[in-house]
């Protein structure tokens, strides 16, 4: 008795680290009979879709270690060609592709991950199997709740839109990712506009139109439900409006990154932008900040 | 809990007691437990696939030793099974089923349960090896990497008793650190591990430290295959014997949105005489 008393000491130890403290962590995304249904029944989309969220990942990897520049858009650029003539199969583990993103602008890296698995249920809820405008409504409105309520979620800045100076910086790469930001819009409409049947007619098309225009100059407006989702921004605007939020942020964030952090005054101020952007935004601050 | 089959930890033997009364997995023929192994493959394999796998989230023994600091994402559900086969120098080789269940149950804070059977049970707990315990834990992440710090947690686990030649209750408390470099991450684990009962020549007090790294193989930078290894020093259970030196090596690969298959090896460099001359080990893991 003795013995067995002394072996809970140990036990004691664990709960008094366990209080020390702790930053809340994101949870794991909502479940349903929907979840994966993009996998599922539309996995030539979805391995584009995963290609993109490979380039999304580093090219916020790259932008904050070395900021954006014509030096790298080449070869970023030819990166991504890549990753999207032969998709993977599977969605990246963000913070293996960004680990350095991840540890250094933690609140940032979980508002674009919580993000991503957003726009990834929103486009699931909409490709399942029983998918009718009712349950639609349901569903995406439980999940945009479950977005809202954490801690990663982003809220909309009284400020305007920046300037897209960072698409100039690195044109190529810039195309290439607006091109996969308007896919997922594009599907979405095809998805929310017609019945399972038809469903597959139209993403196929959607993604012919996209493996042939890629590298197509576009206007970002052209990569945003109000613009080329009208039935989705009908039926769901809470969801168009996140998901719409969710594209600024990015190219916020890639304006924020435009210098990059090579030397220490550069991530200095580096840090200083992207604190600013994620007050901005409604994010945490605390954990931003390179070496 | 990881190292229940092999020899140097988790004693439960305590010298071997025949007396004892054996589990009905004692008698059963080696068929039932493929047919477990397979069945539980099987389920693992219809399961529906869901969101956000977590092929980088290591758990000890999928397929090695080594654990990330890093608990399962809240509320998320993942469950594994295993094969291992034993070849030792002795000659008195082993192999057996293992399972595990894990649950975010907080942000933070996993929780889970795991068992592991293996053949020649009374062998096995003369040598330090349980059968059929039950080990309950609870893995706390202390913080997240940082720009300046390694991620760290603590583990704390209950060995229950339930296995054959099991005697007292045993608790083990690990800290955890991992941290990442590009492709690659490090872990290093430390293991106290506190007897609840123990033999007159048996440790009543164990040590254990590994060291590990993953790293991921596409060259194209994907996430979906992962390479494994590690080293593992621990205190041998019989008091004056000596400490065993384990290396091993494994891979996970994602293959399906939620399903990782993992396989991985590795041998007892030093230690008693019949310490492991290979170990090899399969199975699949799913999130839910």
């Amino acid at each position: 008795m003795k013995r067995l008393s002394s072996a809970w000491v140990p036990l004691l130890l664990f709960f008094a680290a366990a209080a020390v403290g702790s930053l809340p962590e994101e949870r794991f995304p909502p479940k349903g009979s929907w979840t994966n249904s993009t996998h599922r029944f539309f996995p030539d989309l979805d391995a584009r879709m995963n290609a993109v969220r490979y380039g999304r990942w580093r090219a916020v990897e790259i932008a904050w270690v070395s900021g954006i520049n014509g030096r790298l858009d080449q070869r970023f650029s030819s990166y991504l060609l890549s990753l999207l003539a032969d998709p993977p199969r599977f969605a990246p583990e963000a913070d293996r592709v960004a680990p350095r993103f991840a540890r250094e602008a933690l609140p940032i890296f979980r508002a674009l991950h919580w993000g991503q698995v957003f726009e990834q249920q929103a486009l699931d809820i909409l490709a399942a199997s029983d998918a009718s405008p009712r349950l639609n409504e349901e569903r995406l409105g439980r999940i945009a709740a479950l977005y809202r309520r954490e801690r990663w979620s982003l809220s909309e800045p009284a400020e305007p839109e920046v300037s897209g100076e960072a698409m100039r910086a690195a044109p190529a790469s810039a195309r290439i990712l607006l091109a996969g930001t308007r896919l997922f819009v594009l599907a979405a409409e095809d998805l929310a506009a017609a019945d399972f049947g038809q469903q597959r007619w139209r993403v196929k098309k959607t993604l012919e139109d996209f493996d042939r225009s890629v590298a197509q100059e576009r206007s970002p407006e052209q990569a945003t439900y109000h613009v080329a989702a009208p039935t989705v921004v009908s039926r769901f605007p809470v969801v168009a409006d996140q998901l719409d939020l969710l594209r600024r942020f990015r190219a916020e964030l890639f304006e924020a990154l435009l210098p990059g952090g090579e030397t220490a005054q550069a991530r200095h101020e580096r840090d200083e932008r992207v604190r600013q952007l994620a007050r901005r935004w409604g994010l945490p601050v605390e954990g931003i900040g390179g070496r | 809990m990881d190292g229940r089959v092999r020899e140097g930890e988790g004693a439960r033997g305590r010298g071997g007691d025949y007396s004892s009364p054996t589990l009905p997995l004692f008698h059963s023929p080696p068929l039932s437990l493929a047919a477990t192994f397979i069945l539980s493959i099987v389920v693992a394999a219809i399961a529906a696939p869901m969101a956000a796998q977590q092929l980088s989230n290591l758990e000890p023994e999928r397929p090695i030793t080594v654990e990330d600091a890093r608990p399962v994402p809240y509320r998320a559900f993942a469950g594994a099974v295993d094969w291992t086969y034993s070849e030792r120098r002795d000659g008195f080789n082993d192999y057996g089923p293992g399972f595990s269940l894990l649950y975010g149950a907080a942000r933070g804070l996993e929780t889970g349960a795991a068992l592991r059977y293996v053949t020649r049970p009374r062998r096995n707990a003369g040598r330090g090896i349980s059968s059929g315990d039950l080990f309950l834990h609870a893995l706390y992440e202390i913080c997240p990497e940082s720009a300046t710090g390694p991620a760290l947690a603590v583990r704390a686990d209950v060995q229950l008793p339930t296995g054959l030649d099991s005697k007292g209750t045993d608790v083990h408390l690990t800290g955890l650190a991992t941290r990442t470099f590009d492709a690659f991450r490090l872990h290093a684990n430390f293991r106290f591990t506190r007897e609840g009962a123990t033999a007159p020549m048996e440790r009543s007090e164990r040590y254990e430290g590994v060291a590990g790294i993953d790293y991921l193989l596409s060259r194209r930078g994907l996430t979906d295959t992962l390479a494994l290894a590690d080293v593992v020093v621990r205190t041998n259970p019989l008091i004056g014997g000596p400490a065993v030196i384990t290396i091993e090596a494994g891979a996970r690969r994602r293959i399906g949105s939620q399903t990782s298959f993992f396989a991985g090896a590795g041998t007892d460099l030093a230690g008693p005489g019949g310490r492991t001359k290979v170990r090899v080990r399969v199975g699949v893991s799913q999130m839910y």
